[in-house]
């Protein structure tokens, strides 16, 4: 089909010259900004040692681990909805793995089938719910995340037989290269893969569209309720390893092994800049969101804070995230409102 | 009545009263700009008082914008706005009601779940109001003066036709005898005789000394009518004339900019052999129509505004389900799935949602439909994407700065270009276009029609939908009219003229006798049930809590079955002392709900509660202690709720993500106050929020009384049909003068309040300062006002669902004990319960899993397509 009376290529003035355009507050320049502000802050003032091997060790597998779900979370976040069945997805996941496996390196990759098992249902069971049945994203993944709760309890009993992970799932877990983790080199890995797959694979693209814009991915041919569920599917599938990984390192999962990765993990999709109605996810802002929660809870720990204060502290940074974001959208209306003040 | 300074005489300014000088509406060098559009443009206009005042433009020339403007839903970036000599400085639509202009908008602002009077009140001024309880008779009064007395004010609004919806707005703004009427294309659902109507109307207003703006299309109504006429072209003004010394023509030349005669690309003639076929295609609105479309040929569909020829569009699609048999080159089509597969395109005007991703690059939507051609392995290349990507540009004539800015980078004509191209791309065998050119530019509009030439010529099939009847006339080879869902009329787009078609449609009457006539024809046969049915529909809440009330009695039974003890007083107020704080805190998320938020804080804002309790009320006089105890929890909550508020109103974060940051701080709180459980709570405090009255424990008594009076305010109040209006369409409420940010931001804070109350309720079961007690009630809370009949959309449910809903979970909480069962049952059940509620009360699921299972039906049964 050739339409050839209309090679008329104009090109408009561009609106911003390079130097504004590079400078442009980017989610992912800011939030990597920040992060570095926050690492130097670190060094400087609240411990000589940040770059140690011992703090690094300590430091970048809870970072890896807060990477992956975020990611995770990012993928939901991306369609409009969120998960707030991730808590009970990794508790349940550190079930399996101890109960599966009874301890031993044998049972281990049993073990592993049945969870990545588990996982696919109970991302299924979400995706079919709110994409399905069109029912709201937050109930239905904190009703799946108790439904999954109440199974877990019932699967591994009062007082689970094995308390202890397989040897060998604890090397893996707490394994470092020069004192920087596995799981963070992993979870970097994981980010850069999920970058190219979002911008390059035709699979990706499907899936951004159809996230972006279900009805116009749709009328494009694109099968886009397959692509949403399917969000939901591979959140969940990444919250498993984020679960097998983090009861790795703690060495004895308990009920309560995924309690804390619920508001993180937002906080750092937040902060990695997700268009929270829906858009592209930016894989590398949100690892970046991931570092400087986990960097910041790192310092607070390290001054001594308690649980509460450093929980405090991250709704505290969420909500200044979320300013943050407002004020970056709403930059020219905001002057123009203080202009009309000043006159 | 003479005292001009009265702030309620200016909403009723008689002609005697008001004074003669100075104009009704003055806007003042009005700009606006919507991303790189410019809508409006320096524009200047004054309405003098008693005259009906034409505005007319093309599409996209910044018509509706000024209207918005003026009726303070948009806020413009420069220039002024002065009703009646008073100036809007932050305009709201309460402020120009206030001044006296009052709007009927284009798209219309009846809320359909409201009965026609409770629209008519909240339409109204406050001033020029009843006191609610008279709402029915006022409105009554009312709509026969303005013969519409045909029209019952308790029906649902949601039941009137499209045309008698639109009379009834007019109606709406005209009761309270403003100074100023604007009415954006206030006749397009109209046929000819509600034209007539609607014009007296005016002429009426006028005469009563109104200022009337009148926006249109249709220019024979502005020759019949106006006593000046302005024009916009590209959002700027084009002068003001006199209809006396200007004719039809070079009206519409001036509204173009151009003369108006060659622009249409020739027509070729030549129809090939039938791709698609329709035979007996019906659907909801439209039907049953035959229908061939021929290889390049362009078929214009056409017809007054709601008769059905978008349905019939998507219907060739075979969207939604299409009854009758649908065929691309003899095979048939089941599903838009194989429709698409067969080369159907659809094109929609939607370009926000339907047919463009406005976030991402212009790129990606470029070459989104050939991301297989592009790519190997799964990979898109990058050089044959950016190949592509120039291709397109140059082949449609897109004007951009970079392919990698966003879509919203483009003005309207461009961002239609690259939709168009991104569907031609394909190569379909049948383009189905809805509206092609609206709110493009001239320029863009030209290319746009040669596009659809050209695509035609090289062998596609084009119907296009368009409410343009002088588009259809140029560029089709053929136009059907549709009227009521039939096709009235066919064209030879040689002889089809802009009037021919507008005749053809206007011939013949147009309105809703359709689906009232299905109604009653099905209405015959079992007329008790209908009459059940409609007694159910009529009042929803109460058929939720009846059905609620059953559930709860059989549950009960069945619990009492297999345990005796159940049934007894003191176990009974067991049941009921666990329901009490959830009651109190599903309430308190119900005051969120019903005006469709959500706010998941509440359970830690009475964690916070409690220990802060455990702190300050410790000893003391049991009244002293209450006191304290409640002005703690709603001190506290009001602090949170304010909080809350700001974050979702004034920073427009989702509710979700912002009520989770303040979650994660208020649990942060009640571990730094409580690292561990400990401090007690006063005993006599205690002792009085569990105190037994024969069943009852005290809280949930008073909470229960309070929640019928609640339920009644609701139901009897301005307030509360305001509240309601809200949750059921707030962008509506809003454009009607209700202030929705304000109700929002006052439903945050109440909600939080009874929160803090709620954690006193529970403060005095716990009896210690336990930092995680109110983590379970997260989900409870959201999970009791469903049961108990809310909706998470807004507008619905009741306080004493709420009540009922808690005392069902807390039955469901019991039960595992009751029947001995694993400890994770009492998780399992309470997720299962909301499940089953949310997805028994979500509307649509019951659709969506019958249209699913009629379509797998069918696709295992391809030939039993005909009945349906």
């Amino acid at each position: 089909m050739s339409i050839g009376s209309m090679h008329r290529v104009e090109r408009h003035q561009p609106q911003l010259t390079a130097v504004a355009r590079a400078i442009q507050p980017t989610p992912t320049l800011v939030i990597t900004g920040a992060v570095v502000l926050l690492m130097a802050v670190s060094q400087l003032a609240i411990t000589s040692s940040f770059f140690s091997q011992g703090t690094l060790s300590t430091l970048t597998p809870l970072i890896g681990i807060l990477v992956l779900v975020a990611i995770g979370q990012a993928f939901v976040i991306s369609t409009g909805g969120i998960d707030l069945s991730l808590p009970a997805t990794m508790t349940v996941v550190g079930a399996i793995v101890l109960k599966q496996s009874e301890g031993q390196d044998g049972g281990l990759v049993g073990a592993l089938i049945v969870c990545a098992g588990a996982c696919v249902v109970i991302g299924l069971v979400n995706g079919v719910l709110v994409e399905g049945l069109g029912l709201n994203s937050l109930v239905a993944t904190l009703a799946v995340g108790q439904l999954v709760l109440g199974c877990t309890q019932l699967y591994r009993g009062a007082v689970p037989p094995v308390q202890q992970v397989p040897g060998s799932l604890g090397a893996w877990a707490t394994a470092d290269v020069g004192g920087i983790s596995f799981i963070l080199l992993a979870s970097v890995v994981l980010a850069v893969l999920t970058t190219f797959f979002l911008h390059r694979m035709v699979v990706g693209r499907r899936l951004v569209a159809g996230s972006t814009a279900e009805r116009a991915a749709v009328l494009s041919g694109i099968r886009a309720p397959l692509y949403r569920v399917a969000a939901y599917v591979v959140a969940a599938l990444v919250y498993g390893v984020g679960g097998v990984l983090a009861s790795g390192q703690t060495g004895t999962p308990d009920l309560t092994l995924g309690e804390p990765y619920l508001l993180t993990s937002v906080v750092a999709v937040v902060l990695g800049g997700a268009v929270l109605t829906g858009g592209r996810i930016s894989p590398i802002a949100t690892l970046m969101g991931a570092v400087f929660i986990a960097v910041l809870d790192f310092d607070l720990r390290v001054q001594g804070l308690s649980a509460g204060a450093r929980l405090i502290a991250q709704g505290a940074v969420l909500v200044l995230g979320l300013a943050l974001i407002h004020v970056i959208r709403h930059r020219a209306e905001i002057s123009r409102a203080l202009r009309r003040l000043a006159a | 009545m003479a005292n001009q300074t009265a702030p309620a005489d200016r909403i009723r300014p008689s002609p005697a009263a008001a004074p003669a000088a100075g104009p009704a509406l003055r806007a003042v060098d009005i700009s606006k700009r919507y991303g790189v559009v410019r809508a409006l443009e320096s524009v200047t206009l004054e309405l003098r008082r008693g005259e009906v005042h034409a505005l007319v433009g093309e599409n996209g020339s910044g018509k509706s914008t000024l209207v918005g403007i003026a009726s303070g839903t948009v806020t413009p970036d420069t220039g002024t706005i002065e009703i009646g000599g008073a100036a809007c400085r932050r305009p709201t639509p309460w402020e120009s009601q206030r001044n006296g202009a009052l709007t009927v908008f284009q798209d219309g602002s009846v809320i359909p779940g409201l009965s026609i009077a409770q629209n008519l009140f909240l339409g109204t001024p406050p001033a020029a109001r009843p006191p609610y309880r008279e709402v029915i008779r006022w409105a009554g009064e009312r709509l026969e003066a303005f013969g519409l007395g045909r029209m019952a004010p308790g029906l649902q609004a949601g039941r009137l036709s499209a045309a008698d919806r639109q009379l009834l707005e007019m109606v709406r703004a005209m009761m309270a005898r403003p100074a100023v009427l604007l009415l954006d294309e206030a006749t397009s659902a109209l046929d000819a005789a509600g034209v007539d109507v609607a014009l007296e109307l005016m002429r009426d207003a006028g005469a009563d000394g109104c200022a009337v703006l009148l926006v249109t299309h249709r220019l024979s109504e502005v020759f019949r009518i106006a006593d000046r006429i302005s024009v916009l072209r590209d959002g700027r003004y084009r002068g003001t004339y006199d209809p006396a010394s200007i004719d039809q023509a070079a009206l519409v030349e001036l509204m173009a900019g151009r003369s108006v005669d060659v622009e249409f690309p020739a027509r070729t003639g030549q129809a090939g052999e039938v791709i698609l076929e329709a035979r007996a295609l019906s659907g909801g609105e439209y039907g049953p129509i035959d229908l061939q479309l021929r290889r390049g040929e362009i078929l214009g569909i056409a017809g007054a505004d709601g008769n059905g020829q978008l349905q019939l569009l998507e219907g060739l699609a075979a969207m939604d389900d299409p009854g009758g048999a649908l065929a691309v080159d003899g095979r048939p089509i089941a599903s838009f799935d194989r429709a698409w597969s067969a080369g159907v395109a659809y094109l929609s005007s939607d370009r926000r949602n339907a047919s463009l991703h406005q976030t991402l690059p212009i790129r990606e939507n470029l070459v989104l439909g050939v991301l297989g051609k592009l790519s190997r392995g799964g990979v898109v290349t990058r050089r044959r994407e950016e190949r592509q990507v120039q291709e397109s540009i140059e082949r449609y004539g897109v004007r951009l700065g970079s392919p990698e800015e966003p879509m919203t980078s483009l003005s309207g004509g461009n961002q239609q270009k690259v939709a168009l191209g991104k569907v031609l791309e394909t190569h379909p065998r049948v383009l189905l276009c809805d509206e092609p050119t609206q709110g493009v530019d001239v320029r863009s509009r030209l290319d746009i029609y040669r596009m659809l030439r050209q695509s035609a010529e090289a062998g596609l099939a084009v119907a296009v939908v368009s409410s343009d009847a002088a588009e259809l006339a140029g560029l089709c080879d053929r136009v059907i009219v549709l009227s009521r869902g039939q096709i009235v009329a066919e064209l030879d787009g040689e002889h089809a003229s802009e009037t021919r078609i507008v005749h053809a449609f206007t011939g013949h009457e147009t309105g809703p006798e359709r689906e009232v006539a299905a109604g009653q024809v099905s209405s015959g046969p079992s007329s008790r049930r209908t009459r059940l049915r409609e007694a159910v529909g009529r009042h929803p809440d109460g058929a939720r809590l009846g059905l609620l009330a059953i559930v709860l009695v059989l549950l009960s039974a069945y619990v009492q079955s297999q345990q005796s003890s159940f049934l007894t007083t003191a176990g009974i107020y067991n049941l009921l002392l666990l329901a009490s704080p959830l009651a109190a805190i599903a309430a308190a998320q119900f005051v969120v709900m019903f005006i469709g938020g959500i706010d998941i804080s509440v359970g830690a804002t009475m964690s916070v509660t409690v220990c802060l309790l455990s702190y300050w009320v410790q000893s003391g006089s049991t009244v002293v202690a209450l006191l304290l105890a409640l002005a703690v929890g709603i001190g506290v909550g009001t602090l949170i709720g304010i909080g809350n508020s700001t974050l979702i109103e004034r920073l427009h974060v989702s509710p979700v993500i912002a009520t989770i940051a303040t979650l994660g701080l208020l649990q942060g709180v009640g571990l730094t106050l409580r690292p561990t459980p400990g401090g007690v709570i006063d005993a006599g405090l205690t002792e009085l929020l569990t105190r037994q009255i024969w069943v009852f424990p005290l809280p949930l008594l008073v909470l229960c009384v309070l929640f019928l009076i609640a339920d009644w305010r609701l139901r009897s109040t301005g307030t509360g049909l305001r509240l309601r209006a809200v949750g059921l369409d707030a962008r509506f409420a809003y454009r009607l003068g209700v202030d929705a940010p304000r109700l929002r931001r006052l439903s945050y804070v109440l909600c939080a309040a009874l929160a803090g109350v709620a954690g006193v309720v529970l403060a005095g079961q716990v009896g210690v300062g336990d930092p995680t007690v109110g983590d379970q009630y997260v989900l409870l809370a959201i999970a009791a006002p469903i049961v108990g009949g809310a909706s998470l959309l807004g507008g619905r449910g009741t306080f004493f669902g709420c009540a009922l809903g808690s005392v069902l979970l807390a039955l469901g909480l019991t039960l595992p004990t009751t029947l001995s069962l694993g400890e994770g049952w009492n998780f399992i059940l309470t997720g299962g319960l909301t499940l089953l509620a949310l997805a028994i009360y979500t509307r649509g699921v019951g659709g969506a899993v019958r249209s699913r299972a009629r379509a797998l039906t069918q696709r295992l049964t391809p030939a039993g397509r005909q009945g349906a």
